[in-house]
């Protein structure tokens, strides 16, 4: 298992840049994992199609919130449509780390609730 | 399922409460969990008082410890294969035999009938009545070999075995600053099971480093995700120990705990 815990991913697992709550969000969307009890909720403001504004919340292990601060930085700018076009495999890309089998959920759980967002 | 403050299983203040409503009262001779040793004896000696039927999870006792299954007086007891050394897919149902012959098939197949007409049918008598179809030939014998294997060690060898590494464990881990350790703080109340976390860190991730480390634990909910909640909890890590663990493992897991420590410091 090639190491996980990349200075990174514990940056942004301690100091994250987009956790926190939209008073004006026009999108949301939330995603739990009931085997392990992560949850995390995805928040987005648009203008002009355009998410503007991200913000997540929620509990969970230190892959599945990075991951979330990671995924909301990289769909700023992008139309919803894009946003849900992001795939498993590009949110591994982002993250730069190779998650084995058992953390895949895990980095993946906010992107599962991003495609979740009508 | 109550809790007292220890985190014990209060049992037995369940039944005294509804008793009267109650007609099964299911539970596990050891906590999953926990590694609590219930007194399982004075459970199934309360249930019959209300006149409840006990029923026995002994999957977590079973593998590490003699029961005498016949002096409990239980009227049910269920252990699985897997985690006493055989294979999956099997596992053993214990019932008195009264209470067998008075319960119908659950599964209707071969061999668990005795004769057939277009309207009717008679069952076979126990155990067959509830063994319908082509049994589970290969998983039995293996789980046979996995008897034979243990009881040639010897269950009370078996036991002080682990309950040593449990003491030794619980004696080091509780020296670690931000770890708390979950269950019963006496060691003759708990079984080779020790449910802990570590301070600002997600059971998960502990568990990942722990593999990387080469130590295996189990983290989560362990299939108890009401009882961690009401511990006010998300999740905990898990070491157990086997017959099969030494002094080694215990010192490879406090040594992985601290490498948590300092990667997420």
């Amino acid at each position: 298992m090639a190491d996980i815990y990349r200075q990174h991913i514990l940056d942004r697992y301690h100091t994250p840049q987009f956790r926190g709550a939209l008073n004006d969000a026009s999108l949301e969307a939330s995603e739990a994992n009931p085997l392990c009890g992560d949850k995390v909720s995805m928040q987005l403001k648009l203008e002009n199609d355009k998410i503007v504004t991200v913000a997540w919340c929620g509990e969970g292990c230190a892959v599945s919130l990075a991951a979330a601060d990671i995924l909301s930085e990289a769909v700023v700018g992008m139309t919803i449509e894009q946003a849900k076009s992001v795939t498993s495999d590009k949110m591994i890309a982002l993250l730069g780390v190779d998650f084995g089998p058992a953390r895949w959920k895990c980095a993946t759980l906010a992107l599962m609730a991003l495609h979740k967002i009508e | 399922m109550l809790l007292n403050k220890d985190g014990d299983q209060e049992w037995i203040g369940h039944l005294n409460r509804y008793g009267d409503s109650l007609k099964i009262i299911s539970f596990p001779q050891i906590s999953n969990v926990l590694g609590t040793v219930n007194p399982t004896a004075d459970i199934i000696e309360s249930a019959h008082r209300w006149g409840v039927i006990a029923v026995m999870d002994a999957a977590q006792s079973v593998p590490h410890a003699e029961i005498d299954v016949q002096g409990l007086d239980v009227d049910f007891m269920v252990f699985s294969g897997h985690k006493m050394l055989g294979p999956t897919g099997i596992g053993v149902v214990y019932g008195k035999k009264e209470l067998l012959e008075k319960m119908e098939p659950y599964q209707v197949g071969g061999e668990m009938i005795r004769e057939v007409s277009y309207d009717s049918a008679t069952w076979h008598d126990l155990p067959w009545k509830f063994e319908a179809g082509t049994p589970n030939i290969a998983g039995a014998i293996g789980l046979g070999a996995a008897i034979d294997y243990l009881q040639a060690i010897g269950m009370e060898q078996i036991w002080q075995h682990e309950a040593k590494l449990t003491r030794y464990a619980l004696d080091e881990l509780v020296q670690i600053d931000g770890v708390t350790v979950y269950g019963p703080a006496d060691a003759a109340y708990r079984s080779g099971v020790i449910s802990f976390n570590v301070e600002e860190v997600h059971a998960h991730d502990v568990a990942s480093i722990l593999d990387e480390e080469g130590v295996a634990i189990r983290s989560g909910f362990h299939c108890a995700q009401p009882l961690i909640e009401r511990m006010g909890l998300t999740s905990t890590a898990r070491a157990s120990f086997y017959l099969y663990n030494d002094d080694a493992d215990v010192e490879a897991l406090i040594k992985g705990i601290k490498k948590v420590q300092k990667v997420f410091r």
